[in-house]
């Protein structure tokens, strides 16, 4: 990525932010409230169109290409949200098998009931990897947070993603919870060799889930460094 | 220390005006309705006459009668369910957020709200003058009365789902058709169910008046009837239309509840 730039009306929101990841690394992005964090990983993808700059990934240049190759790309990007983002009234399988929704055109995709057996079979095997195989008939309300987040991530594995973005995925759950899925997503990266960007508020889940932290402070970076090398007052100090 | 502030803001000027010009036009439409108190209370006899003539009511064409029922409600049915399949894709570019563009969104609008403001009455008389008297006049009419109610509610409904679904689908490549029916669709089912019970109500009440310009159905009976001052077979009509409409209301409510949950 390089010199990226979003502003708002006259609210710069990113200025300037340039960086380069690594293949099969674990990246964190930190930073208080309104710091840029999820516009940069929206930006990302273009659900934010970025005003300025370039993103290369998966060799091409992000900014550039048009809507259908953009939608090739994303389909090899699972995105994961702070709130989990599934469809409140299908069931679990439906929302996992979403993942494939770029694959092919038409209904198959849409609902479990009208899906192939491989697809339902690849679904399946999503939710045993974050360990929600009981689940795949219950609806998406009746799950727990923390589930939800699972069934979130189980749809992004679908996509056999070679990168992954997360915005706060722990954000709405509860400590243990949360230290649950920061581990699910970190091995899960690691064991797959998934790149994985992770948005968080949690400094010990930057120093200890991801390979490199990045702190912005009012959409400049402030900190760029190697999770090893950091100490937790050097880039808690970013909230003061 | 501040004081508690006072229970009622002070209004406008403006607001004032409109207030004043609101209730005087209320007080000159009760003298445009030619409300009377009098007229009311002279023609209490008359209608008590007429309620007298009316019992016991009349099975002598109960046969014939049933089967204008059973017409009515065919009429409806067919005119409701053809209707709503017009009315969901009409809706979806109607809705503001999945509309491809916006003179589409604003023919589609303008297109649900003219067949909205004409009365399904106008629109039977205008398909009977064109494709001929009977049931099939009725049942153009209820569609396009159809389409003018549930095309409204369902863009809206689509309109008001959740965002955030929609996000995650696109984030993952989903193209808008797709979001459409895996996200949007899924996400407003309950209220497209729930208005679509409401358009077979409205329009099972509806094909009953159709039947009194020609649009087929038990309206053209009960015209006959009222005309011939037979009452008491006029009130044999009125209690059947009485139950099928009570029955169908009571079908929805259970259909309703099934898959909305809805108490009431």
């Amino acid at each position: 990525m390089k010199n990226l730039n979003k502003s708002y009306a006259q609210t710069k929101v990113l200025t300037d932010v340039s960086f380069a990841i690594n293949e099969g690394t674990t990246t964190s992005i930190i930073g208080s409230n309104g710091s840029g964090k999820s516009t940069l990983l929206r930006t990302l993808l273009r659900l934010i169109e970025p005003d300025s700059g370039e993103i290369h990934f998966l060799d091409r240049d992000i900014t550039k290409i048009k809507k259908k190759e953009l939608r090739k790309v994303r389909s090899q990007v699972g995105f994961v949200f702070q709130k989990h983002n599934l469809v409140p009234k299908l069931s679990v399988l439906s929302n996992v098998m979403h993942g494939k929704l770029s694959e092919k055109k038409g209904p198959r995709y849409w609902y479990e009931s009208l899906a192939p057996k491989q697809c339902r079979e690849e679904a399946m095997e999503s939710l045993r990897a974050v360990g929600l195989e009981d689940f795949a008939k219950r609806k998406t309300t009746d799950i727990s947070g923390g589930q939800s987040q699972r069934v979130a991530i189980a749809r992004a594995l679908m996509q056999k993603p070679k990168i992954i973005f997360a915005d706060e995925p722990v954000a709405s759950l509860d400590p243990k919870n949360g230290e649950k899925i920061m581990e699910l997503f970190y091995n899960l990266a690691k064991e797959k060799n998934i790149t994985l960007i992770f948005v968080s508020h949690n400094v010990d889940h930057a120093l200890n889930y991801s390979d490199r932290v990045i702190a912005l402070n009012r959409g400049v970076i402030n900190i760029d460094k190697d999770s090893k090398s950091c100490t937790k007052d050097a880039i808690g100090c970013i909230y003061e | 220390m501040n004081s508690a502030p006072h229970r009622f803001e002070k209004p406008s000027i403006l607001s004032f005006i409109l207030f004043v010009l609101f209730v005087a036009f209320l007080a000159v439409s009760f003298d445009g309705a030619e409300i009377s108190l009098t007229n009311l209370i002279k023609g209490i006899p008359d209608m008590g006459r007429l309620v007298g003539e009316m019992f016991p009511p009349s099975l002598d064409r109960i046969d014939a009668l049933s089967v204008s029922l059973l017409e009515t409600f065919e009429i409806a049915v067919a005119g409701t369910a053809f209707g709503i399949l017009i009315s969901l894709p009409l809706a979806i570019l109607a809705s503001k957020n999945l509309s491809p563009h916006p003179t589409i969104y604003y023919m589609s609008r303008s297109l649900i709200s003219f067949f909205r403001t004409v009365p399904e009455l106008i629109w039977a008389i205008f398909f009977v003058a064109s494709v001929g008297l009977g049931p099939f006049a009725g049942f153009l009419a209820i569609v396009v009365d159809t389409i003018g109610f549930a095309g409204r509610f369902f863009a809206e409904a689509m309109e008001e789902s959740e965002k955030g679904s929609q996000e995650a689908l696109e984030a993952l490549g989903a193209s808008k058709i797709d979001i459409i029916f895996a996200s949007v669709i899924p996400y407003s089912m309950p209220s497209l169910i729930n208005t679509s019970l409401y358009a077979l109500e409205k329009a099972t009440r509806s094909s009953v008046v159709l039947g009194l310009v020609g649009a087929g159905g038990i309206g053209i009976e009960l015209k006959v009837s009222m005309d011939m001052f037979r009452y008491d077979q006029a009130a044999t009509i009125i209690i059947a239309i009485f139950i099928l409409v009570l029955l169908v209301e009571q079908v929805s409510s259970r259909i309703r509840r099934k898959f909305i949950g809805d108490k009431s």
